[in-house]
C-alpha cells in the first residue's frame, strides 16, 4: 500500500512536470508560472514522515533537474533541503487553515528562489538566475496560488491511496 | 473535510539524532552532486535518457492536445463573442452613420442659410425667413406651406424667394403658417426681363414644372439659354431676382408678341428654406401704370 502510494505520487509529480512544461507554460506564457511540483513537495514534507517522502523529494528534484537543463543536482539539493525544512516546521505550524498553507508555500518558494540564486552565484553558472527580489516574490506568489489548486486534491488523493501515517491523525 | 491535527511526536533520542544526521548527509550529498556537476558537467546517463524518452511523447501529446483545445476555443467558442461584438459594432456604425448624415444636413442647411443671408442683404429689403413644412399634396407643386404666419410678420402678397431665385408669393396666411403660391401656378404672374436684352414681359405658370413668358415683342431678341430676371416693376419682387432660363422659343408667323418657355431657376420640389421679402414702396413708373398690351390675338 505504501509502495502504491509512492508510485502514484511519483507518477503524479512526473505528469505535473509534463503539464507544467507544456500546458501551463502556454497558458501563462512563461510569466509567473506556478511551480506545482514544489507545492507537492512541501505538501509531502508537511504530511509525510516516512522514508518514502524523502525518496519522493529526491525523485522530484531529479526530474526537475532533467527537465530544467540546469546543472544536475541543483533542484536535487534545493528540494531535499526544502523537504526537510518543511518536515521540521510541520509540527510547529498550525497548518489546518488554507491561509497558513498559502503562507507556507509562499515562504518556501521564496526560500527556494534564494537558494537557487545563491547556487548560481556560487558556481558562476552562465544561466544564473536574476537576483531581482520583486521577481522572486512574484514567482513565490504564483506558487502560493497553486496551493489553492493542488492542496485539496492532494489531501483527497492521500486519504484514498496513501497509508495514513501513524504520526498524523485525521479528525 | 477532515481536520488535520498535528501533534509533536516524542521519539527516543538516538533515533531522532539518526534522522537529523541522515537529513544532513542527504543535503550535503546533493550539494556535493550539484557542485561536482557544476564544475564538471556530466552527460546524460542511460537512466536519464530513458526518463526523458518516456517523457517526450507525453509532452508532445499534451502540447498537441492543448493546441487543439486552444484552436477550438479561439476558432469556435470565442466566435460567439465575436458575433456579439460584430452586432454591437454594426449598431455603432449605424449610429455613427446617422449622426454623420445629421451633420451633413446641418452643414447643407448652414450653406443654404448663408446664401440666403447674402441674398437678403443684397436685396436691401426687410425680410423674414421661413422653413417649408409641407408641399402641395398633388404632384404639380403649385403651393408650399411655410412655418411663418401672421404672428411672424407674414403678409398676403409678400414675395417669396431663395438665394437661387423666385419661388412665388404669399397666397394666404394665418397665425403661424402661410401658403405660398408658386410661380408655376397658372394664376401666378411675375413682371420680368430677359437679362441680356432687357426685353420685358410677364412670366406665368403653366400648371407644370415649366413657365412661360408672355407679352414679349416679336422684335425682341431672345434665345435659348437667356436668363430671365424680375423687373422690380410689379411692387412685389425686387428687381434682379432670377426667375429661370429660356428653354424654348415660339415665334408665330404673324402677330405682335412671341412666347418663350422657361425652366425655373429653383427646383420647387426641393425647397427647404425661403425668405419672405417685404414689398417696397411702389416706384414712380409703377404709380403711373406700366403699359400692358392686350393679348396677342
Amino acid at each position: 500500500m505504501k509502495l502504491r502510494g509512492f508510485v502514484m505520487f511519483l507518477l503524479l509529480g512526473w505528469l505535473i512536470l509534463i503539464l507544467q512544461s507544456t500546458v501551463v507554460s502556454y497558458i501563462t506564457y512563461g510569466v509567473l508560472q506556478p511551480e506545482l511540483l514544489l507545492v507537492i513537495l512541501v505538501h509531502g514534507g508537511v504530511y509525510r514522515r516516512g522514508a518514502d517522502g524523502v525518496l519522493l523529494a529526491l525523485s522530484y528534484g531529479y526530474l526537475l533537474d532533467l527537465f530544467s537543463g540546469r546543472h544536475f543536482g541543483t533542484y536535487l539539493f534545493i528540494y531535499i533541503t526544502l523537504f526537510f525544512l518543511a518536515r521540521l516546521l510541520s509540527v510547529r505550524l498550525l497548518l489546518q487553515t488554507r491561509f497558513m498553507q498559502v503562507v507556507l508555500i509562499f515562504a518556501f518558494s521564496f526560500l527556494g528562489e534564494l537558494i537557487l540564486a545563491a547556487l548560481s552565484r556560487l558556481t558562476a553558472a552562465p544561466q544564473g538566475v536574476s537576483l531581482e527580489i520583486s521577481g522572486m516574490l512574484a514567482r513565490a506568489g504564483a506558487n502560493a496560488v497553486g496551493v489553492l489548486l493542488l492542496f485539496p486534491f492532494l489531501g483527497w488523493l492521500e486519504r484514498r491511496i496513501w497509508v495514513k501515517p501513524k504520526t498524523l491523525q485525521y479528525g | 473535510m477532515p481536520v488535520l491535527m498535528l501533534t509533536p511526536i516524542s521519539r527516543p533520542a538516538p533515533r531522532r539524532w539518526l534522522r537529523v544526521l541522515s537529513a544532513l548527509l542527504l543535503i550535503g550529498g546533493t550539494l556535493t552532486i550539484f557542485y561536482v556537476n557544476a564544475k564538471h558537467p556530466q552527460d546524460l546517463n542511460a537512466f536519464d535518457r530513458t526518463v526523458l524518452t518516456l517523457s517526450a511523447p507525453l509532452q508532445r501529446m499534451a502540447t498537441q492536445a492543448f493546441r487543439w483545445a486552444d484552436g477550438v476555443w479561439f476558432e469556435y467558442v470565442a466566435l460567439v463573442d465575436v458575433g456579439r461584438e460584430n452586432t454591437q459594432l454594426r449598431s455603432h456604425v449605424q449610429q455613427m452613420q446617422n449622426r454623420l448624415n445629421q451633420l451633413r444636413e446641418v452643414d447643407l442647411e448652414n450653406q443654404r442659410l448663408r446664401k440666403l443671408l447674402d441674398f437678403t442683404e443684397q436685396s436691401g429689403r426687410p425680410f423674414r425667413t421661413a422653413r417649408v413644412v409641407g408641399y402641395d399634396p398633388t404632384s404639380h407643386y403649385r403651393t408650399l406651406r411655410i412655418d411663418r404666419g401672421l404672428e411672424g410678420g407674414a403678409v398676403k402678397g409678400m414675395a417669396v424667394a431663395t438665394a437661387q431665385g423666385v419661388i412665388g408669393r404669399v397666397l394666404r396666411c394665418w397665425s403661424q403658417y402661410s401658403d405660398v403660391l408658386l410661380i408655376t401656378d397658372p394664376q401666378s404672374g411675375v413682371d420680368a426681363l430677359v437679362q441680356r436684352t432687357r426685353a420685358r414681359g410677364t412670366v406665368e405658370g403653366m400648371g407644370s414644372a415649366a413657365l412661360r413668358m408672355k407679352y414679349l415683342l416679336r422684335l425682341d431678341e431672345v434665345q435659348e439659354g437667356d436668363l430671365v430676371v424680375t423687373s422690380g416693376f410689379d411692387s412685389v419682387f425686387p428687381g434682379g431676382l432670377l426667375v429661370g432660363t429660356v428653354s424654348n422659343l415660339r415665334k408665330r408667323p404673324s402677330g405682335v408678341f412671341q412666347e418663350v418657355q422657361i425652366v425655373p431657376a429653383v427646383d420647387l420640389s426641393r425647397v427647404e428654406e425661403v425668405v419672405l421679402l417685404e414689398s417696397p414702396p411702389p416706384p414712380a413708373a409703377e404709380l403711373e401704370g406700366p403699359p400692358r398690351p392686350a393679348e396677342d390675338p
